[in-house]
């Protein structure tokens, strides 16, 4: 019988988080499905952190529409995807602006 | 595996899934009743295939189950209905078997994913979010985020060692 120690335990894992980042990236070529499916079923720890990851996975449909996780989503999306200006920093700034110029104007 | 999976599953469907349609029937609309018996045994059918390991009191398991379900639904409807939270927090036809320390843990998993993912470094943050939650593939990504598709492999690694960290840390 073997023991399983808390390094044991992160190898795993890290290798687990590697095949699974492999195969959703679609780069594996046949010879690396080999040598994930030989790792898979090399023991049975391996097994199990893998399966961890897969669910892992699928519990994040269960948080993808939580508030903080929406707002979150929104700020990436406006930080990283598109021209980058998001409607909400639009409308600050114009706002901004608008309330800047009154404020000259009536000053 | 994946044959005894289905098994124990089916069983339990046949055990357990009228009692369950009538712990669903009070707090829900009826409309709703059939998927979340469904969404149940789809859990269960992942936590079998996850702990490799038997499962000694299944009712006690699959109310659990139902009850965190009707939980974290109820966050995404919480505005809606008075009356659902209130039956959310009456107890009846749940067997006393089920401690409240276990009927809490999905609640307390929810939160620690949502605090991990919301807290990772931006950039991890954003590669892992928009190949999770946008369908963005990895390629996709690499484009917009103007990196090789190396970095957002890198990046989603990193995001998905930072939660599980998170998870297994707190726990």
């Amino acid at each position: 019988m073997t023991l399983q120690t808390h390094s044991d335990h992160k190898t795993q894992r890290a290798a687990a988080t590697y095949w699974f980042n492999e195969l959703r990236s679609g780069d594996m070529n046949e010879q690396e499905q080999y040598w994930f499916t030989q790792w898979l079923c090399q023991t049975r720890e391996n097994c199990l952190a893998y399966r961890q990851m897969e669910c892992d996975w699928a519990c994040f449909d269960a948080i993808a529409e939580d508030a903080a996780i929406l707002a979150a989503r929104e700020e990436d999306r406006n930080t990283f995807l598109g021209n980058g200006v998001s409607c909400v920093t639009l409308f600050a700034a114009t706002t901004g602006q608008a309330l800047l110029s009154a404020g000259l104007a009536g000053g | 595996m994946i044959n005894y999976c289905e098994r124990v599953i089916s069983t339990w469907m046949n055990e357990y899934g009228s009692g369950l349609r009538r712990y669903f029937a009070p707090r829900v609309n009826n409309a709703d009743i059939d998927d979340l018996v469904q969404e149940v045994f789809f859990q269960l059918h992942l936590q079998v295939r996850q702990q490799d390991t038997e499962i000694h009191n299944p009712q006690s398991y699959i109310f659990t189950v139902a009850r965190n379900l009707l939980i974290s639904r109820s966050r995404h409807q919480k505005s809606k209905s008075r009356t659902f939270q209130d039956a959310l927090e009456y107890e009846f036809e749940i067997p006393d078997v089920i401690s409240p320390e276990r009927a809490v843990i999905g609640m307390q998993e929810y939160r620690r994913v949502v605090k991990a993912i919301v807290g990772l470094p931006p950039r991890a943050r954003a590669a892992f979010q928009f190949h999770r939650f946008e369908d963005m593939t990895y390629q996709d990504i690499a484009e917009q985020m103007n990196i090789s598709k190396e970095s957002v492999k890198e990046l989603i690694h990193r995001a998905l060692v930072r939660i599980r960290q998170v998870m297994e840390d707190e726990t």
